[in-house]
């Protein structure tokens, strides 16, 4: 170990000034902000309101356009007059009921700016019969009593289970008719069944004494007894507590809100309006039967009746919850609107989604990045390798107004970007020893992943052949764990969270308690991997993997039974379903994993799951982020792009490299790190580029590289990789212990990886006294040594080094005050070393930007 | 099951180690090089080993070849080695003590192959290594370092080199250059100690040029077809000394699409190496004669090798592609018992038809079975094709989830065996799936077997090439086969299906059986015996009885010299066979009867005896055993059943310490 004692200070003067007169992600210029805005439009949402049935109500908006680009809500300011004034009352904050039958306009006056809307009202007297999803699911939603921390936990609580936000509505009503306990294993209720209602004293319900508190209640006051809600629920017991008739139910296909996306200014707020789509083609306005939560009260609150109020500037997310579905719109909160809004010229359709709504958020793009940023950066995200300093010398001073896009296809083409997706794809799909049961399984799982990145085969097609994949060789060996075959329940929501990026594992057990995820689905989908099986051959090593309709492999004490799939509360044998529990016909007789995969890389998500990881890749975090975690409390913060860019992803057949070529195209990807004034705060926009610090492989590969000192990974079994293997090439990564690579967050591949770089003690540790910070910079053979060899001058040295490890030349400051410093030391080998350490321990170096 | 697999580790490797206790070493070859020469050439050959001293011969077993031991010392152990800690798969330390370095003398007329060899010291006959003889010139291996592309050592084809791979990480890097649409057949071959895993096994990796944006100079491995490991059957001699694992591809054949010049490099999967590590490349012609040579292949292999089922190590390598001639069922009928004994040691080119009555239906005694090709399309019930009993189809899978069907009429009460041969391709990459079905099409049994396995308590299933069934109702049934996979098919995926009468028989006579720490795998111990005057040494022998035989078994050991017995000892109990790894135990063995798969098998313990007036013998030789099948008190005909060298030796105080020199 190297103790960097008599030139610590020499060092840190170094380092220092390579912090400081280096890379400056300092502001840009600030932007000018706008004069008062004026009213340019008004509007009235919706345009046309129908009403039928029993007191049917609508909540109604009146917006104003303004000459700074924003639509605000001045439902409430504005007086709302109706044609026939007899035909509906109107609340104060826009809650229209109707009273007659009839049509007749809606009308809004502000300043010199009107609005009308049309106003349908029909069979008041005869409408849609009483349903208990909607009219007490409803109330139990908004008031919070089915939410995952309250009655829709998992066990329930208090002994009493609903599901979450009324999605199984029949369920709900069995346990507040009649009783009982709810059991994650089992079916039938634990315990004395107690109603909830009480029929012959409907006052007496526990379904009313307990929100309103007049029995205790763990979950606090939720009604009044002078609520309307309080009065609908009590209505519904004396009327005999029915649910409804059964050709009479109309499900909810689908919920939406108005609006999708809306900016706020400092003081600003807005009425979110849900509505349900009703199977019949209906519609129904749920604003006053909806629950509502902001996903950063920091940005924005949002009262009980879906009023939103903005706090501080920022971007952030309201989740609606009714009538079992789950829905979001996005909330974003401007200090001051922006006079002008310097973006650079779109490339390609990434870059009018991106600066559209950077445009609609009034949030300034940064300039595009310099020619060195540029290099650096695409040079380690499609290949994970700096650029040597001749290339970089050459593309810096290269004039070719091609010479981006030339790079890119250069980058796409070379061996660099096969070992690097190679290694990336390997983490994402599990190719450890650890993980398949021995390095001979991950070997041959490996060169399966080698060989689809290097003749870059469809991804629809990797996909398909690792979901089915049967016998011997390749992507079969993923189905191997510990060299066993994976059981149904654990390899399925892998497969799911991989390829269509989302999460069911919570459902394994129970009903998932965030999202709409059942546990029938779950196993449903499970039962697809169900009949995976082996033989074995000679030994652990030649598992053959087949789909037995007797099973899996039994393990000790098993029967032949009880290897099938099997639903832990039904405990009946489960056949494969899809998500919509559609069945297969040749479930039990073919192959149904290859129906699995046909069904998951046909499925919308697919896509969408394989551009938001890429995505994510580029830009240190997905569209949707975490990158496999699609829900509905989790929606994409550009939804357009995600379909626009999964749309060109299928129409150029999962081409992998198209779809980097795309994005890295494109000048969002080209944007400086640097930010301006005005958009150092976003994190979500894509306003400027945000440096990612590099994996811990493509960071020791980078020490190596600058210091022209190979590292050497040896395994546990006496051998070593062959000198100069990189670590992203290495094939079976986990038999090469490292403590660099475990230090700076090598992930466990036992499971599907997530990483998240967050410095460390260690790192710092390891920078000042670590071997691959110290004993590289001064090995023999390594570049400083030729350097030396070579006699270079400082001014060499320091160009040389600075293009090694920044991809750049020193700005002249820099170079000036380095030559200086390094002139006045007396051990010329020392003060170069000096130098290196400074740089390849610099955050320049060290992050991606 | 980790905590129970080192359990059961220790359990059953605490006999063994209490068993070699006290023993004295005995000469063991550790290492060669280089590992072959050509046809009438003479050349020098280095070896280590440890416990060698004194020795004055080496002994080839096939006979063809000679040597003359030039040198011999002792080595000294470096402080580094002495730290090192045991790597013998038994867990004792194995280090080379010794150098020799022998003459070797190749005539014009050597077979081509691998011939093994011996040293022969006063403490007794070593362990085998094998020394490859091929046709062409060999070539030398560079002695500059050629662990990049841009350093290769060119070679022009045919070529055979001899190298070595002497540090850890080595990769030795070859160029050569071919035609457009060239076919190559690329083969490397190591011959390593005890040490070693097979892991350690030199492979092949083919490169080409990439231009590089990072560096122009760089290559890129070629995407060949082939598995990306190898699994090799073990050759007799090598099955104590390995673990058998697996290996980077050891034979490739690509064809280039594109002349010009290309590389390929020669190294270890785990990237051992050390300078032991010898290793054979061989580049051919795909076309040319030399491309039918097979490095590792026995020049003289142990005749009489009965492939049933091969050695419970390798349990089902090698057996689908054991052929299923048209005198099969007189083979079978030969092993039967039901032959009187003829006296006579060899096997007999034809076999002996039975006689005597037998309650076991008999074919006829010059029955043959002419193979039918099957028909497409037959993959239905009601499309089926057929087949008698006996009768031999010959099929193949043609494309992924190709099923093929045959109808046959069977009576009740009628023994029959089906057994599957893949001559194309064999399992684990064709893994045939036979299932019988009844005339409604209902399973009532497959090849699929499953039995506990692993460290014990797991099942493993395995595909079997031979399923016996006993039909209980007249009428017509149905033979199913398909691949395992629904993904598979094409040219290799040929089969020959053999439908036929049981026909009770004694099956595979294996030696000296042991078991490995790791448990589950099934090695032979003994590879040879050296004894003093005075001592005893103990085989185990293991003999599967198929398809219901009820007979007993007579071993003898024959050639012996004189002052040395060999006498069947104790029946191995239960509990020994069982440890030592060699009971089957299909899953339900309580309910599942009979077993439709395996045979019964049964352990017996033959001791080797050198009574104290045994002189010392000169030259080693082969001890044979030989089995019979004795049933209704008839005495069945010699069937060999395993060879193992034998020499009697001096007790270690009477044993010279001696250094030879040239």
């Amino acid at each position: 170990m190297l103790l960097r004692t008599a030139y610590q200070s020499l060092a840190k003067t170094l380092a220092i000034l390579v912090i400081c007169l280096g890379w400056n992600p300092g502001l840009a210029h600030s932007q000018e902000t706008a004069a008062s805005p004026a009213l340019l439009s008004l509007r009235i949402v919706p345009e046309e309101i129908h009403l039928s049935g029993l007191n049917p109500s609508q909540q109604v908006l009146v917006l104003g356009r303004y000459s700074d680009g924003l639509e605000r809500d001045l439902t409430g300011s504005a007086p709302l007059v109706l044609g026939s004034a007899e035909m509906a009352a109107i609340e104060d904050q826009g809650r229209l009921t109707a009273l007659a039958e009839g049509s007749t306009t809606l009308q809004a006056h502000v300043a010199d700016q009107s609005a009308r809307a049309m106003l349908t009202v029909r069979s008041l007297a005869t409408g849609p019969p009483f349903s208990f999803q909607h009219e007490i699911g409803g109330i139990l939603t908004k008031r919070g009593c089915n939410d995952s921390g309250c009655h829709a936990g998992v066990k329930g609580r208090g002994g009493f289970k609903l599901s979450l936000n009324a999605l199984d509505p029949k369920e709900d009503y069995r346990w507040i008719v009649n009783g009982g306990t709810y059991q994650v294993m089992s079916l039938e209720s634990a315990g004395p069944e107690t109603p909830r209602i009480d029929l012959s004293q409907p006052e007496n319900s526990l379904l009313l004494r307990k929100p309103t508190l007049i029995l205790p209640h763990g979950g606090g006051e939720r009604l009044t007894t002078e609520s309307s809600d309080y009065r609908t629920l009590l209505d519904w017991i004396q009327s005999g507590a029915p649910y409804e008739r059964k050709d009479s139910e109309v499900a909810v296909e689908q919920v939406t809100l108005f609006p999708r996306e809306r900016v706020l200014d400092a003081k600003g707020t807005h009425q979110v309006l849900v509505t349900a789509h009703l199977a019949d083609g209906r519609t129904r306005d749920l604003t006053h039967l909806a629950s509502y939560q902001s996903s950063n009260q920091e940005v924005v609150t949002v009262t009980d009746s879906g009023r939103v109020r903005a706090r501080t500037a920022g971007e952030t997310t309201i989740i609606v919850r009714t009538a079992g579905h789950t829905v979001s719109a996005r909330f974003g909160v401007i200090s001051e609107p922006l006079q002008a809004n310097p973006s650079p010229p779109p490339h390609n359709f990434i870059d009018e989604y991106v600066f559209g709504k950077l445009s609609r958020f009034q949030i300034p793009a940064s300039p595009l990045s310099s020619d060195a940023e540029f290099l650096r950066r695409v040079c380690l995200d499609l290949t994970g390798t700096l650029p040597p300093p001749g290339r970089a010398r050459e593309f810096i001073a290269s004039q070719d107004p091609q010479k981006r896009t030339k790079l890119i296809d250069a980058l796409l083409d070379s061996p660099e970007y096969v070992d690097y997706w190679t290694f990336r794809f390997g983490r994402l799909f599990r190719v450890a020893a650890g993980a398949v049961g021995g390095a001979e399984h991950a070997y041959t799982y490996w060169r399966w992943m080698w060989q689809n990145i290097a003749q870059n085969n469809s991804y629809r097609e990797i996909a398909l052949e690792r979901l089915a994949a049967q016998g011997y060789g390749g992507a079969s060996r993923h189905f191997l764990s510990y060299g066993e075959e994976a059981k149904a329940e654990d390899i399925m929501p892998e497969e799911v969270r991989v390829f269509l990026g989302r999460r069911l594992d919570c459902a394994q057990c129970h009903d998932h308690p965030y999202e709409q995820w059942s546990q029938d689905q779950f196993w449903g989908l499970a039962s697809f991997f169900g009949q995976i099986s082996r033989t074995e051959w000679t030994g652990f090593g030649a598992a053959v993997l087949f789909d037995d309709p007797a099973g899996r492999q039994p393990d000790f004490g098993e029967s032949a039974e009880t290897v099938k799939v099997i639903h832990p509360r039904r405990k009946q044998l489960v056949k494969p379903a899809f998500l919509d529990g559609q069945a297969i016909a040749s479930a039990g007789k073919g192959h149904p994993r290859r129906e699995f995969a046909r069904w998951v890389t046909a499925h919308p998500y697919f896509a969408e799951t394989l551009v938001n990881r890429m995505w994510g890749f580029l830009f240190g975090r997905g569209l949707v982020d975490p990158v496999d975690d699609f829900r509905s409390t989790n929606p994409p913060t550009h939804p357009g792009l995600l379909q626009a860019l999964a749309e060109d992803c299928r129409l150029h057949g999962y081409d992998l490299k198209q779809i980097l070529r795309r994005i890295t195209r494109s000048r969002t990807y080209q944007l400086a790190s640097t930010p301006r004034e005005s958009n150092r705060q976003d994190a979500l926009n894509y306003s400027h580029f945000i440096p990612k610090p590099l994996e811990a492989e493509v960071l020791l590969d980078a020490i190596s590289q600058v210091t022209g000192v190979p590292e050497i990974f040896e395994n546990g079994q006496g051998g070593q990789a062959p000198l100069g293997t990189r670590a992203i090439q290495l094939e079976v990564p986990d038999i090469y212990p490292s403590d660099f690579l475990q230090m700076y967050g090598r992930p466990n591949l036992l499971q599907v990886p997530e990483i998240k770089a967050s410095p460390s003690l260690n790192q710092a540790l390891h920078m000042l006294v670590g071997t691959t910070y110290t004993e590289k910079i001064s090995k023999k053979g390594g570049r400083l040594d030729q350097l030396m060899q070579r006699d270079a001058s400082h001014r060499e040295v320091i160009q040389e080094l600075y293009l090694a490890a920044l991809s750049r030349l020193p700005a002249p400051p820099e170079l000036a005050e380095l030559e200086s410093v390094l002139g006045q030391s007396s051990d010329k080998k020392r003060a170069w070393e000096d130098l290196t350490w400074s740089l390849i321990t610099s955050r320049e170096f060290a992050f991606n930007h | 099951m980790y905590l129970r697999l080192i359990a059961a580790t220790l359990c059953l490797a605490a006999p063994l180690s209490a068993q070699d206790i006290g023993t004295v070493p005995e000469p063991k070859l550790l290492s060669h090089f280089p590992l072959g020469g050509q046809q009438g050439t003479t050349f020098d050959l280095e070896v280590t080993g440890a416990a060698l001293q004194g020795a004055q011969t080496v002994w080839f077993e096939g006979g063809e070849l000679s040597a003359s031991i030039l040198k011999l010392e002792k080595l000294q152990a470096t402080s580094e080695e002495k730290d090192k800690k045991p790597e013998d798969y038994l867990g004792k330390a194995v280090k080379a003590d010794h150098r020799a370095v022998l003459q070797i003398r190749i005539p014009k007329t050597a077979t081509l192959g691998l011939h093994l060899f011996r040293l022969v010291t006063p403490r007794g006959l070593s362990n085998a290594l094998g020394l490859q003889v091929v046709s062409d010139p060999i070539v030398s291996e560079t002695d500059r370092p050629h662990q990049a592309a841009e350093d290769a050592q060119y070679l022009s084809v045919p070529a055979v080199v001899n190298g070595r791979l002497s540090e850890k990480g080595q990769r030795d890097f070859y160029a050569f250059r071919v035609s457009q649409g060239e076919e190559l057949l690329f083969a490397v071959r190591s011959d390593l100690g005890p040490s070693r895993t097979y892991q350690a096994q030199a492979g092949i990796t083919l490169y080409q040029r990439s231009d590089s944006w990072f560096d122009p100079s760089r290559v890129v491995r070629l995407a060949v077809k082939g598995p990306a490991l190898t699994w090799e059957p073990f050759q007799r001699y090598e099955r104590t000394r390995s673990t058998g694992r697996f290996a980077l591809s050891q034979r490739v054949s690509h064809r280039f699409e594109s002349s010009g010049r290309y590389f390929l490099s020669v190294g270890t999967f785990t990237g051992t190496g050390d300078p032991n590590h010898g290793y054979q490349l061989r580049i051919v012609r795909r076309r040319s004669p030399q491309a039918r040579q097979v490095l590792g292949r026995l020049a003289h292999p142990e005749p009489g090798d009965w492939l049933e089922r091969d050695s419970a190590t390798l349990r089902q390598l090698g057996s689908f592609q054991r052929p299923l001639q048209s005198n099969r069922l007189a083979l079978l009928q030969h092993r039967s018992g039901r032959v009187p004994f003829s006296g006579k040691l060899a096997v007999p080119t034809e076999p002996v038809a039975a006689q005597g009555n037998s309650s076991t239906p008999s074919p006829a005694r010059d029955s043959r079975i002419e193979p039918a090709p099957e028909v497409e399309p037959n993959n239905s019930l009601d499309r089926s094709g057929t087949v008698q009993i006996p009768g031999l189809i010959e099929g193949r899978i043609q494309t992924p989830g190709d099923v093929d069907l045959f109808r046959f009429r069977a009576e009740a009460g009628q023994k029959l065996a089906f057994e599957i041969e893949t001559p194309g391709d064999s399992p684990p990459h064709f893994n045939p799936w036979l299932k019988l079905l009844d005339g409604s099409g209902n399973e009532l049994v497959s090849n699929i077997y499953m039995e506990y396995g692993g460290d014990g308590d797991d099942v493993n299933k395995t595909v079997e090439r031979k399923t016996i069934f006993t039909i209980e109702q007249s009428g017509s049934y149905f033979l199913r086969i398909r691949d395992l996979t629904s993904v598979q098919g094409g040219p290799r995926f040929r089969y020959r299906l053999l439908a036929r009468p049981q026909v009770p028989h004694l099956g595979r006579v294996e030696i000296s059986l042991g078991v490995t720490p790791s448990l589950s795998t099934l090695i032979d111990k003994t590879d040879r015996i050296n004894l003093e005057a005075g001592q005893a040494k103990e085989m185990v022998v293991v003999c599967e009885k198929e398809e219901g035989f009820q007979g007993n078994v007579l071993l003898t050991v024959d050639n012996l010299p004189p002052g040395v017995q060999a006498w069947v000892s104790t029946a191995a109990g239960w509990t020994e066979t069982l440890m030592r790894g060699i009971q089957y135990r299909p899953l339900g063995v309580e309910v599942v009867s009979p077993d439709h798969h395996r045979p019964q098998r049964s352990a017996t313990t033959v001791v080797v005896w050198a009574s104290p007036d045994t002189p010392i013998t000169g030259s080693p030789r082969f001890l044979q055993l030989m089995a019979r099948p004795v049933v209704d008190g008839r005495v069945g005909p010699a069937l060999p059943a395993g060879r193992i060298p034998f020499l009697a030796v001096r007790p270690p105080e009477e044993t010279p310490v001696m250094t030879s020199s040239r």
